[in-house]
């Protein structure tokens, strides 16, 4: 129900037209233009909807124990977040159909997944776990995809990417120890968002840019895990160079 | 521009073009690193503050202009190979009337002639 309701906001948005502005202001050392229009408003309250859906869903969840729920839709809330991004973004279409069918399947993925990993005994419990992981590094990859194909100027694409790395990189740790790491999310946001800036005027396309900082960002989670795990720091190093090789490798021979 | 290329002329002189919606606001001459007469490289600090300058006062890169003092009037071998962004490649050539510019589109190895338009 929570997933068709979020979709049918993300569809009805895309179907109503209505007037937009653009807020202006020149601020001591740049121009600040932000777009205001339905889309940018419901995404914002389809990720408020999620966050209040999954709050109501977990309430009645049976292991829950009178624990806090917010760890379990702050995933759920970024998905439906930066879902939207793209959303907004693509042309009417076919295109915006896939993209909007491969949303509600993301979103019903997450939504289910968060509820399983309420209980660490439940049978589905790694399978899950190991499905919130993929998609936080996914929504990453969409959401800086989504930024460079929208020509986002510094200033947006800053705090976006800063934000979607946080978190993401909050909810994996907190899924691998079980401890919310602040402070290695935070430097790992702060790292992405350096690299993201030097990478911003570079003349890389959206995939070649959203691959770089994935992996980037896959690099250092990964790394924060296997020193979490008290790994000797060269064999802690392994795996992230590695991958942030393949995925940098694999940027420099895309178009 | 033509200030900016007649200075440095007969080196190569390089810059950028900001503007909205294909229309030219601002010329930002850039110093040529290469020196040449016959090859341009942007400083790169220069062109990163240009960049920086375009994107903070709300302005998209709309063009990039180099100048072939001694032709030819065409985007050269080098330029198509070396051409990055996707926009319009501006070529300031001289014969014996002065100066005269083209526009191209450099994309996939191949670059095509663009008309250019002079507004007030």
């Amino acid at each position: 129900m929570l997933t068709s309701t979020v979709l049918l906001a993300f569809a009805l948005t895309h179907l109503i037209r209505a007037p937009e502005f653009n807020l202006e202001i020149q601020l001591p050392g740049f121009f600040f233009l932000l777009p205001l229009n339905l889309s940018a408003a419901m995404s914002v309250l389809t990720a408020g909807l999620t966050a209040t859906g999954m709050d109501w869903l977990l309430r009645d969840h049976p292991s829950l124990g009178g624990r806090p729920t917010y760890q379990w839709w702050l995933l759920p809330t970024l998905t439906t977040f930066v879902i939207g991004v793209p959303l907004s973004i693509l042309p009417s279409g076919p295109a915006w159909w896939v993209s909007f069918l491969i949303a509600g399947t993301f979103l019903f993925f997450v939504f289910v997944s968060e509820y399983i990993v309420v209980d660490p005994g439940a049978p589905h419990y790694a399978i899950s776990m190991a499905i919130l992981t993929a998609i936080s590094y996914t929504l990453f990859l969409v959401l800086s995809v989504a930024l460079r194909y929208g020509t986002a100027r510094l200033y947006i694409l800053t705090p976006g990417l800063f934000l979607a790395a946080a978190l993401a990189s909050l909810r994996i740790l907190h899924l691998r120890s079980g401890q919310w790491e602040y402070a290695w999310s935070l430097g790992i946001a702060f790292v992405c968002v350096q690299i993201a800036a030097s990478l911003h005027y570079w003349p890389l396309s959206p995939i070649q840019f959203g691959l770089m900082l994935t992996g980037l960002l896959y690099g250092l989670t990964s790394l924060a895990v296997n020193l979490g795990e008290d790994q000797p720091a060269r064999r802690a190093l392994i795996e992230p160079v590695i991958i942030l090789g393949l995925c940098w490798g694999l940027a420099a021979f895309l178009q | 521009m033509l200030e900016h290329i007649n200075q440095h002329a007969p080196l190569e002189a390089c810059g950028l073009l900001a503007g909205k919606a294909h229309r030219v606001e601002r010329v930002l001459p850039i110093r040529n690193q290469a020196q040449s007469p016959v090859r341009f490289v942007m400083d790169p600090y220069e062109q990163l503050q240009a960049f920086a300058w375009i994107d903070s006062s709300g302005l998209d890169l709309l063009g990039i202009f180099h100048s072939h003092p001694a032709g030819p009037d065409t985007a050269s071998q080098t330029d198509i190979k070396e051409a990055a962004y996707d926009v319009v490649h501006l070529i300031w050539s001289k014969d014996q009337n002065g100066w005269r510019a083209r526009g191209f589109w450099i994309q996939n190895g191949r670059a095509t002639e663009v008309s250019l338009q002079i507004v007030d």
